[in-house]
């Protein structure tokens, strides 16, 4: 009997030893969070895929959510019938089409949180990141996060002059979790949004490379001794100091807060470099010209505060006017727009090949590495010229219209508002940015939209797969 | 049979004799199945000290067996005739001992089997008075070797003797009426056979099945099948060999109607195609991307177990029959908690052959196979007819003037083919007879330490299309090293498999050939395309026999080895310990190759675009430390088992493939020759789990009457999310065996078994990744952000989530008449799901859709049957017929399911074809359809009834209703055996009633017929064609074949499995030849088919009646 005992006694050493740890396996071919996080490198890594994923949502090619279908809410674009482009120029949100596509791209926002959610997550929770990396890190990852929620209250959330204040708009998410996410109100989603572009703003102004070298000196892959790391580098296609300005001012246009727009924006707008020189500086017709320099990007590289970059990107053959998905708009449209024959934005309108009737964009044309515009500096002085007392208004106003060299006419208490909200017209086609013009100065009847818009049309109703699950 | 005096010391006090032969065998198994491997040809290692003085003979053996461990076997009165012993000794061989004792006594002593049996030392002559009969005779056993120490008794009585060295007994007995000789031997089956008035008495022993006999093996634990309340089937080698030699897989579904193979329209009799099996039902739901796929088969697939190690379905499917001792089937929570988190699907336990003790045996067993194709369910028209048919839908007709001239050209050109008697028959052209071989050689000898058995198999399938064929190299060696307290066991096996998909691709392309095309041209050589001529209306078509042409090929194969080695210990009589360690490795690889010149790159002018191969590669290893202790006793009118299992497992597969595109020469076909990749990089994946499990089982058993049953097992498992990492399952039972009460004992005598037994628990299964519960991120490795790293998360981890559990009821019952004459075996179950792993969707402000979680519930209930009877059974002139009818009945209901399969059922509703509809309240297996009214035989336009009972024109896929399920209410199987001395004659059929199929030749070749090919007959005659026709079809061009009830028929089905003769040739001849053993048999498999389901069967590959002749001999 005492054999039998040992025996029992062994066994169960030995099912107790055989510890937990036996038991989690780390596959071969992903990295277990934990583990990615147990390096800065894991860090830097995290980070670069949401840039990566921005693609999902800021890409360019037609299925892609900023420059077609966003801007179909605003009319823009030529549809076909019954499709749902055609659906989402008529509002028609109900269309089972629009609410799947809405789902989608609600979906991706929403991933690319959680992205920044786990970031976020562990970079409090690690000691061995250096302080400039910490500052970068956790700054682009709330600024960010920012970003994103802003967007979404943009397209889901209401007018800014119609806001119902007990009403839960949206989730602000801050976390990664399988329990359903807490909606808030405006003013509580709005308020937490701001707190994380303050954090961003602190953090983004200890160690931002922008600060002390120019644009030029850091788009390169040519590394300083004093910044060891790629990601320190190209920091226009990083969520920087800047950056975060050029938001806040945004976000404190929507808000009605002109006195903190007027201020970011000058920040941004006055930003100078060691030489003197302007750390972003408007386009010209020059700078669209792509014969003269290979580095020259039809999306302005110079106007760009924040931005993010598409690698190996063929416009041809994805987007062009050779094959892929096309967007195109009717030639009249574009004469209509652009009256002024000498404004060189028109250049960024081409004729297409097969049918002569339409144009298409030619803005996002590149040699290779195509940069992708999120916040350009012409926004800036758009903002500016909406905010300023109309004297100091016209000045920027008066910079800005030579930039691009259209014929500068003076802004007036009266055509002010409708003149900035042209301008976006020409400045932002393909970039998303209209149909929030729009909505922020409340627009009863859209340029290119037949009936009326309000509230109805732009708060777009929670996609059904959303609101489905949470009844 | 009720009282024998022959019993085991030690196990049954002497006062307790009279419990019964039953309880005797019992204990014998016991000893066998503990392997007792005290002495073993080593007695004279054997010491005792011994110091008795006038002590009873009885006393003296108990005092030996302290000592040595080792059982005495004898007679009891015979023994108490010889008094007391005095004897004093110190250190001394048993076999010393033993002399000293026996000196001067009628007694002498037989080492059998690790047992001392005591016989008496002559025969005597009895001391009645009268007449008196000599009865002598030979014992042999089965092979025709003698038998020594076979003990021969009168029944009733305690005279007896055993047979001498040669097998040789002679006895002489007073003249009684009814004299009934018994025979009986350790490991061999008891038998009686009455005096008759024959002087001479000679006696084949047969052997036990094995020692395992009263055993049911789990393949973890060992119970004793008397007390067990679990839900078992037990398969042995003979049945398995009877009822098919193709694949083990068919061969059980042949036997057990409760092992399901779910009919394979397509795949047919592809030797290549691994089948879909069900045991009780289906109780997992697959994941959202697989809701349609194949992987759905997979989740209900039961875990193999060979020799205590888990192997795959496609290893099981290679085992070769000659291999394999016994398969048990266990269904029940009883008998499958103990395998905790893998049990829930049923578990199928084999047993490989062991090697045994003797002289040096070969045997060889070797069969030539056919595989026929089967080609009478399709009914297609000939050149002429089509021809008309094409004619008649208007196929040569056009408004436009000059292609109608062009078209009435091309018909001119056919009908004169056709006229000159063109008239191919497309479908012999992929298929042919295949001939394939099958050979076993086994090797097996040994004493009673060493023992070794050396197997070899070769089967080669050739299937029934050209090319397609799949050959299987086994190799096992198992070597036995026994001692008094241990036992060392090793097995290594090797296995080689080489399989080929047939080049000629696809049997539906060949059906839909038109029989007026013509394969080859004037000179001989392959036509590649028909149709040439650019009419619009026949577009060009591809002559699948160019592509079979070519050096294509689609092939697999793996290596795989893997070693089993165990360790016995019996530390003392009643407890067994055994330590087992198995390793198994298998590499794996797939290659598939597209001639450049195949009908896929016709228009592809690039040559760098042309000609393609794939290279995937797979990797598996694992390994398991197992450690079981057993314990065995009883006291009195109780017996006790118990057991406890330590299980430590890791298993890991590793993927890598590439796909590579561009050869310039198709001879020169090497991945090295490729010009680029196909699309992608090579790919990579790694799934590794590890589990640990500890098991504990008490069987507990009251004078054999009542009985219960309790397992526990706990299982940690690295696929399991972190909060949950352990997971208990538990089965208990209870039984009664109504038929050892005394009431019926005493009064009805017909009745040889009568249990009932209950049983409950939960056992689990899962299926799924270790990384749904991990969060992970995926490095991309071919982008980089400005040169930095890319990372980004794969899903939303779910630390929570754990095994789904099945909680089983199950009763059954086992009857028996007139010594086992008549015997029924039935099981009720019924059969909860819970926690169901499935996809759970999330608002969508998670970020993420889904996630891997536990919901849904799935319940199946059901029974099985077995009913078998002799309709002959005569020991004496050796004729048995017997016949066996089982059936099996499950019925699947889906109680609750997640959200998000709930949206993708309503999202991704599909209007055609057969497609799996997930709907709460229904079973997995249900088929859904829109209902109609019938054809309109106004206008040949189908009407469709609603939901609502409106009828409408209009389809609509939301308008589905359940009309039917694709399993039958009654699987059923049908067998009869008639052996007459040493011939014997098998058939087995199996019938299927009451369950629902959709017809797929009605919904693609009879309605929804593409006029450019062939098609069924069906099309001329059950067609409308006119205004007033009442037909089930609508008029020949209406072309959308929507999913309606129209094609959903009533299956009922019966078919013929296998039919088989063995004929063992007489052993006087076979002698002279120098052979223990010779028989010759022929079997036929899936000799017909009838179903009220008339369709066309094996659309991909065709069905094959499946003719073989083999031999099988040992010497």
């Amino acid at each position: 009997m005492k054999k039998f005992i040992y025996w029992g006694l062994l066994l169960v050493t030995m099912f107790a030893s055989s510890c937990e740890e036996w038991l989690t396996i780390r596959p071969k071919d992903k990295i277990e969070k934990a583990k990615l996080y147990e390096t800065e490198e894991g860090f830097w890594q995290a980070l670069n895929g949401i840039y990566a994923l921005l693609y999902d949502n800021y890409g360019v090619v037609n299925s892609s959510w900023q420059p077609y279908y966003l801007e179909n809410l605003a009319g823009i674009w030529t549809v076909s019938a019954n499709s749902v482009g055609e659906k989402l120029a008529k509002h028609a949100y109900k269309d089972a089409g629009v609410d799947s596509k809405l789902a989608e791209v609600f979906l991706k926002f929403y991933k690319l949180i959680a992205h920044c959610n786990t970031i976020l997550s562990y970079v409090d929770k690690v000691d061995f990141l250096p302080e400039r990396s910490y500052n970068l890190i956790k700054g682009e990852a709330l600024a960010l996060r920012a970003f994103f929620h802003f967007d979404l209250i943009r397209i889901w959330g209401p007018m800014p002059t119609n806001v119902d204040e007990g009403y839960t708009y949206l989730p602000y998410v801050t976390q990664v979790s399988k329990q359903s996410m807490p909606y808030y109100t405006y003013t509580d989603y709005m308020k937490l949004l701001q707190e994380d572009l303050i954090a961003a703003e602190a953090l983004l102004g200890k160690s931002e490379p922008l600060l002390k070298y120019s644009c030029d000196e850091l788009n390169t892959s040519t590394l300083m001794d004093e910044y060891d790391r790629l990601e320190f580098y190209y920091r226009q296609h990083h969520m920087n100091y800047f950056g975060v300005c050029a938001l806040r001012a945004r976000f404190a246009l929507w808000m009605g807060d002109k006195e903190s727009a007027v201020t970011y924006a000058k920040i941004v707008k006055d930003a100078k470099n060691a030489n003197g020189s302007s750390k972003f500086r408007l386009g010209t017709a020059a700078d669209i010209d792509m014969s003269n320099n290979e580095n020259n990007t039809r999306s302005l590289g110079m106007e760009h505060i924040i931005g993010h970059y598409i690698s190996y990107f063929n416009w041809d053959s994805s987007y062009g006017r050779t094959g892929g998905d096309q967007i195109y708009m009717d030639i009249s449209k574009v004469n209509d727009l652009f009256s002024d024959g000498n404004d060189y934005r028109k250049a960024n309108w081409i004729q297409m090949t097969e049918d002569k009737k339409y144009m298409t964009i030619n803005k996002y044309i590149c040699y290779n590495n195509l940069w992708v515009p999120l916040i350009r500096l012409s926004e800036m002085y758009l903002i500016l010229a909406e905010t300023l007392p109309l004297d100091e208004a016209n000045v920027v106003y008066k910079e800005f219209c030579e930039a691009k060299g259209c014929s500068y006419e003076v802004l007036s208490e009266g055509n002010r508002q409708n003149k900035i909200l042209m301008e976006y017209y020409r400045d932002f086609l393909g970039e998303g940015q209209i149909f929030y013009a729009n909505k922020r100065m409340a627009v009863e009847s859209m340029l290119w939209i037949k009936e009326d818009v309000a509230e109805g049309q732009y708060m777009l109703p929670l996609p059904s797969r959303e609101s489905d699950l949470l009844n | 049979m009720k009282k024998s005096k022959f019993c085991l010391k030690h196990l049954i006090p002497p006062r307790q004799l009279g419990y019964g032969m039953l309880r005797v065998l019992m204990v014998i198994c016991f000893l066998g199945f503990f392997n007792a491997m005290a002495g073993q040809g080593k007695l004279n290692q054997l010491r005792v000290s011994l110091n008795v003085n006038n002590i009873p003979l009885i006393d003296c053996f108990n005092e030996i067996q302290k000592q040595t461990g080792i059982d005495f076997v004898y007679n009891e009165e015979l023994c108490k005739q010889f008094g007391e012993i005095t004897l004093s000794v110190r250190n001394a061989s048993i076999e010393s001992v033993l002399d000293a004792i026996f000196a001067g006594k009628d007694l002498k002593y037989r080492f059998e089997d690790g047992m001392i049996v005591v016989l008496k030392r002559e025969q005597k002559t009895l001391p009645q008075e009268g007449k008196s009969v000599v009865i002598s005779g030979l014992v042999k056993d089965m092979d025709g070797n003698a038998l020594p120490g076979v003990t021969v008794v009168v029944k009733g009585t305690s005279f007896g003797v055993a047979t001498d060295e040669k097998g040789h007994y002679a006895l002489e007995i007073p003249d009684m009426s009814n004299i009934v000789l018994v025979f009986s031997f350790v490991g061999m089956e008891t038998q009686e056979i009455p005096y008759k008035g024959l002087k001479e008495i000679n006696v084949n022993m047969v052997e036990k099945m094995n020692e395992m006999e009263g055993v049911v093996v789990t393949g973890i634990f060992n119970k004793p099948k008397e007390s067990f309340t679990g839900a078992a089937v037990k398969v042995t080698k003979e049945e398995l060999k009877m009822a098919g030699n193709r694949n083990i897989l068919q061969s059980l579904s042949n036997i057990d109607p409760s092992f399901v193979l779910v009919e394979n329209n397509v795949a047919g009799s592809d030797p290549n195609a691994l089948p879909e099996i069900r045991m009780r039902g289906v109780s997992s739901i697959p994941t959202m991307d697989n809701l349609q796929s194949s992987t759905r088969a997979e989740l209900c697939t039961p875990l193999f177990i060979l020799d205590g190690f888990e192997i795959s379905l496609e290893q099981m499917m290679d085992l070769n029959n000659d291999e394999i001792e016994s398969i048990t089937l266990l269904k029940d929570a009883s008998s499958t908690a103990m395998y905790g988190s893998r049990g829930a699907n049923g578990v199928v336990v084999i047993k490989s052959i062991e090697p045994q003790a003797g002289r040096l045996k070969v045997s060889y067993s070797g069969s030539v196979n056919f595989e026929i194709p089967s080609l009478a369910s399709y009914d297609l028209l000939n050149a002429a007819e089509k021809l008309q048919l094409e004619r008649d839908a208007g196929y040569y007709d056009d408004d436009d003037l000059i292609l109608d001239a062009k078209l009435k050209a091309l018909y001119a050109q056919k009908y004169s083919r056709v006229l000159a008697g063109v008239n191919t028959n497309w479908l012999r052209i992929p298929v042919r007879v295949g001939i394939g071989q099958n050979h076993y050689i086994n090797v097996n000898g040994g004493d009673k330490s060493f023992r070794y058995s050396m197997g070899i198999s070769y089967d080669v399938l050739n299937g029934a299309m050209r090319g397609s064929d799949r050959s299987t190299l086994n190799g096992t060696l198992r070597l036995s090293y026994l001692t008094e307290k241990f036992s060392f066991n090793n097995n290594f096996t090797l296995g080689l498999n080489h399989s080929n998909q047939s080049n000629y691709g696809n049997f539906s392309e060949y059906v839909r050939m038109n029989p007026y095309y013509e394969p080859y041209n004037q000179e001989g050589q392959i036509v590649k395309q028909f149709e040439l001529e650019n009419t619009k209306k026949f577009p060009k078509l591809n002559n699948p026999l160019w592509d079979a042409s070519l050096n294509s090929f689609n092939r697999s194969e793996y290596t795989s080895f893997s070693n089993n080695f165990s360790v016995t210990y019996n530390p003392f009589k009643t407890v067994q310990a055994t330590m087992n360690f198995s390793y198994m490795k298998r590499f794996a690889t797939d290659e598939v190759f597209t001639s450049p010149s195949d009908s896929e790159f016709f228009g592809i002018t690039d040559i760098l675009k042309k000609g393609k191969r794939s290279y995937f590669n797979s990797e598996d290893e694992s390994w398991s430390v197992n450690v079981t202790v057993n314990y065995f006793n009883t006291w009195g009118r109780h017996i006790l088992t118990a057991g406890v299992n330590y299980e430590a497992r890791q298993s890991d597969t590793e993927n890598r493939g590439m796909k590579v595109l561009g050869f310039v020469n198709e001879s020169m076909n090497d991945i090295s020759s490729a010009d680029s990749y196909d699309g992608e990089v090579p790919s990579y994946s790694d799934s590794r789990s590890r589990t640990i499990g500890l098991a504990g089982t008490v069987n507990y058993s009251y004078d054999n009457r009542y009985f219960a049953d309790f397992s526990y097992r706990i299982d940690g498992s690295s696929s399991f999310g972190s909060n949950s990492r352990w997971a208990p399952f538990y089965s208990m039972g209870l039984g009664w065996n109504i038929n050892r009460e005394h009431f019926i004992l005493d009064n009805i005598d017909w009745l040889t078994l009568f249990r009932i037994k209950y049983s409950y628990g939960a056992s689990g299964s899962q299926n799924f990744s270790p990384s749904q519960s991990l969060g992970t991120y995926d490095i991309n490795t071919s982008l980089t952000y400005h040169g930095g790293i890319i990372a980004t998360i794969t899903g939303l981890e779910n630390p929570d989530l754990k095994w789904q559990t099945t909680y089983q009821h199950n009763i059954g019952t086992d009857i028996s008449l007139f010594e086992n004459r008549f015997s029924i075996t039935a099981n009720w179950y019924r059969k909860l799901t819970k926690n169901s792993i499935t996809d759970m969707a999330l608002p969508l402000s998670n970020g993420f859709e889904k996630y891997t979680g536990n919901q849904g519930d799935i319940l199946n209930t059901g029974f099985d049957l077995d009913i078998s009877y002799y309709l002959i059974k005569n020991q004496e002139k050796n004729v048995m017929w017997s016949i066996q009818i089982g059936t099996s009945h499950n019925k699947n209901t889906l109680l609750r399911l997640s959200e998000a399969v709930k949206q993708n059922m309503a999202t991704n509703a599909s209007s055609y074809g057969l497609y799996y509809v997930y709907q709460e309240g229904e079973s997995v297996d249900a088929i859904y359809a829109v209902p109609t009214v019938g054809v309109d035989p106004a206008t040949g336009k189908i009407l469709y009834l609603y939901k609502d009972g409106t009828q409408s024109y209009k389809y609509d896929v939301n308008q589905r209703i359940v009309c039917g399920d694709r399993m039958p209410k009654f699987d059923g199987r049908l067998s009869t055996s008639f052996q007459w001395k040493s011939l014997s004659v098998y058939a087995g059929f199996t019938l299927r009633l009451g369950g629902q199929k959709y017809n797929d030749t009605y919904a693609n070749k009879v309605e929804n017929v593409d006029l450019k090919y062939n098609v069924d007959r069906r099309v001329y005659t059950d067609r409308w064609k006119k205004p007033g026709d009442n037909s089930a079809f609508y008029g020949l061009n209406e072309n959308v074949s929507y999913l309606t009830d129209r094609y959903i028929q009533d299956e009922n089905t019966f078919a013929c499995n296998n039919l088989s003769i063995t004929y063992g040739l007489p052993s006087k001849l076979i002698k002279r030849w120098g052979f223990d053993r010779f028989e010759l048999n022929a079997s036929i498999g899936n000799l017909f088919y009838i179903s009220t389901v008339k369709q066309e069967r094996g659309t991909s590959y065709p069905y094959a009646i499946q003719p073989s002749f083999g031999l099988s001999c040992s010497f």
